[in-house]
């Protein structure tokens, strides 16, 4: 039986592929992603991605303290550990299009 | 059986039933002088009524005269002592004893002992025998106190293992009816049930003031006060308050080998077991861990036959513990400190669980948390 697998997570126009191992206890595959706060990683329009796990920012929204409950956050599956925040605060100021953050 | 009520004892001149002169002259062994001396009333649960001397549990319990009494003292002790099986077996003939006390008792072991061993039918069979015998009573108008032992073991039940109650009828009102050691292990109950209602404040407060208005320990009743004070607040991150009532428990756990409190309330105590018995107690960790396994696959089996709740069924304890801690609130860096891990492992488990789960929120999960 394969123990490994690929999947490509497809949000705001980039794609991250993450490899996801069996586990036998839980006789499931689970995923092994990226840890976004110490390496973070944005999309080509410049929004991060982000872990559900993740401490919310202080622009959350939802009433919640973590940004898998946070609204902004865009996943392209509904069960999905990761996405991206698409609240224009968070946006890089590299890039171009991106909104300066500290311009609004 | 005649039963005598705290209005009858409170008439006598001179008595009352609260006051200390009863308490103190109040016979050991789960038997109550009866209100005209001839013969005595049996209590309800015995063990757990009694304020035996801690660690000679045993000896205690051979010393009781009365045959039946014994047994449920026996009974309670294979409970208490992870021995599930024993226990069942030797509440079975008393199932349907025609005393009430030796009923309720028996059906309230049998209950929990039997869906600790997976044994679900029978376990709802005690539980439909104690709500059908409190009916009975309440219907009958029964002596108070014996309405109190049938409102006493059906809030059992239904509080601890969230199953509906099926009559209507508050614990609270009858409090004042039963024996002390019993009125310590109902105030365990009424705590619990704040706690899983969220008020970590009232019900640490139930707790506190309920051991220290006790003027004996008793010590198994104690042992539940005691967690579920270390519950409240392990849930107010007040970590080393909760160690101190861990510690408490354990001392009076330890010598009569009482490990199943411990493992029913694993989850809920958030890590305590991990960092109170792991190094320290590692052969009683390895059963307080498999009793926490079976008790946890019994409470789902019920669970998904009565409730319409989703549970966390397929999380290790370690991942269960860190589930309940994120869910009240702790960070990732919180729980790693407390758990000396690293932040890393904490969040990569966190995602572990959810995926297990099937969830990607913290909204969610607090649906499978059930507190």
């Amino acid at each position: 039986m394969q123990r490994e697998r690929l999947k490509t997570f497809q949000v705001d126009g980039d794609m991250l592929t993450v490899p996801y191992r069996y586990d036998e206890e839980a006789e499931i595959f689970i995923g092994q992603f990226p840890e976004f706060d110490t390496e973070p990683r944005y999309t080509p329009n410049g929004r991060p991605w982000k872990n559900v796990v993740s401490d919310s920012c202080p622009y959350a929204a939802g009433g919640y303290d973590d940004c898998g409950s946070c609204p902004y956050l865009i996943k392209a599956g509904p069960q999905d550990i990761i996405g991206v925040c698409f609240h224009e605060r968070l946006r890089s100021r590299t890039d171009p299009e991106g909104a300066d953050p500290a311009a609004i | 059986m005649k039963y005598e009520s705290a209005q009858q004892t409170a008439i006598r001149p001179g008595l009352s039933a609260h006051t200390i002169r009863e308490r103190d002259t109040q016979p050991e062994h789960g038997e109550k002088a009866s209100a005209n001396g001839e013969r005595p009333v049996r209590v309800a649960m015995p063990l757990m009524n009694s304020a035996y001397p801690v660690g000679k549990c045993r000896e205690f319990i051979e010393a009781i005269p009365d045959e039946d009494v014994r047994a449920i003292a026996w009974g309670e002790y294979y409970y208490y002592s992870g021995q599930a099986e024993l226990a069942a077996e030797t509440m079975k003939p008393y199932e349907g004893s025609a005393d009430p006390a030796l009923r309720y008792s028996a059906n309230l072991v049998s209950f929990f002992a039997n869906f600790t061993r997976g044994r679900i039918q029978q376990a709802m069979r005690a539980f439909e025998q104690m709500q059908a015998d409190l009916r009975n009573d309440l219907r009958r108008d029964s002596a108070p106190v014996q309405r109190a032992i049938g409102a006493f073991a059906v809030t059992a039940s239904s509080v601890l293992l969230h199953l509906p109650m099926g009559c209507e009828v508050d614990l609270q009102q009858y409090i004042c009816y039963l024996p002390d050691g019993l009125k310590l292990w109902a105030c365990y109950m009424l705590a619990h049930r704040m706690y899983l209602e969220k008020n970590y404040n009232g019900s640490l407060a139930i707790a506190e003031l309920s051991l220290s208005m006790s003027l004996r320990v008793y010590p198994v009743s104690a042992i539940y006060v005691h967690l579920v004070a270390a519950m409240d607040l392990m849930s107010l991150k007040r970590v080393e308050e909760a160690k101190r009532h861990m510690a408490q428990a354990w001392a009076l756990a330890q010598h009569d080998g009482f490990i199943e409190p411990f493992g029913e309330h694993h989850g809920l105590l958030q890590g305590m077991i991990e960092l109170f018995f792991q190094k320290d107690y590692p052969e009683e960790f390895e059963k307080i861990i498999a009793i926490t396994y079976s008790f946890s696959a019994g409470w789902r089996k019920i669970h998904r036959r009565i409730s319409r709740h989703e549970v966390a069924d397929n999380l290790t304890t370690t991942e269960f513990t860190i589930a309940m801690l994120y869910n009240h609130g702790w960070t990732a860096k919180e729980i790693a400190a407390y758990m000396l891990l690293s932040p890393r492992t904490i969040t990569n488990t966190i995602q572990v669980i959810y995926q297990k789960l099937g969830i990607s929120s913290k909204r969610e999960l607090g649906q499978f948390m059930l507190s």
